[in-house]
């Protein structure tokens, strides 16, 4: 499947990018987003160990099978 | 969304009267608020203002989970959670939580159940614009799935 991964905050400053289009083969994992993510920006790799993903809803889990092609990466949260 | 909670993520200036008026009711004999307001400091560094920035609209999806948290506190009425994004000066308002109960105990304790929570799960960034001209992202709560699991997410001091 064909991703489309929104970055946000500091995710997106290391990667210098806000999105970012990645093939991952079906069935892709979260955990097999976030390692085609960390070797297509190796920057991004240690970010990532702390971040999650999510789509507009929910985070979801790195274990599962991703079902939509929109995924946001959500670095270490700050807001308060 | 019941009508017994509001909640918001608005890049216009709080007004903390609008919660108040909110959650108050005919049995409320307490409403606690609390802003988060940007100071001119951190850590010993002069800040002019701060950013924030939201992953939208999970931010308001985590602020609505947010707010029925603290419903469930027992003896709340209402609650009301709104976030603000944009660039803000410093004495600014950049969120603010008020809830209502019977009695001050339990009002208290779901105002800061609310704003808890909101700094650890909310997918909100603030940035710091210093003094020196740096600008530098905040480093926040971890939100990765083996935090999550671990119970309290992990509070991040170096990244």
């Amino acid at each position: 499947m064909q991703f489309r991964v929104t970055l946000h905050a500091r995710a997106a400053d290391v990667a210098e990018a806000r999105e970012v289009r990645l093939d991952v083969p079906d069935p892709a994992t979260g955990a097999d987003l976030k390692r085609a993510l960390a070797a297509a920006c190796p920057p991004l790799a240690g970010l990532l160990a702390s971040s999650a993903l999510a789509n507009d809803r929910e985070y979801l889990s790195d274990r599962e099978v991703l079902e939509q092609s929109d995924v946001h990466v959500i670095p270490p949260v700050s807001g308060g | 969304m019941s009508d017994s909670m509001y909640v918001s993520l608005t890049d216009a200036p709080l007004v903390e009267a609008l919660l108040t008026t909110f959650v108050g009711t005919p049995a409320s004999g307490a409403v606690v608020s609390f802003a988060g307001v940007v100071r001119d400091h951190h850590e010993g560094r002069s800040v002019l203002r701060i950013e924030y920035a939201a992953a939208e609209p999970l931010a308001l999806a985590k602020l609505a989970d947010v707010a029925r948290e603290g419903l469930a506190v027992p003896g709340v009425h209402r609650v009301a959670v709104v976030h603000r994004t944009g660039l803000l000066e410093v004495g600014e308002a950049s969120v603010i939580v008020a809830a209502s109960a019977a009695h001050r105990a339990d009002a208290f304790a779901a105002a800061r159940l609310l704003i808890d929570r909101i700094k650890e799960v909310v997918p909100v960034w603030k940035r710091e614009h210093f003094a020196d001209g740096s600008r530098e992202w905040a480093p926040g709560f971890s939100v990765a799935e083996a935090d999550r699991g671990a119970g309290r997410p992990q509070e991040v001091r170096e990244s």
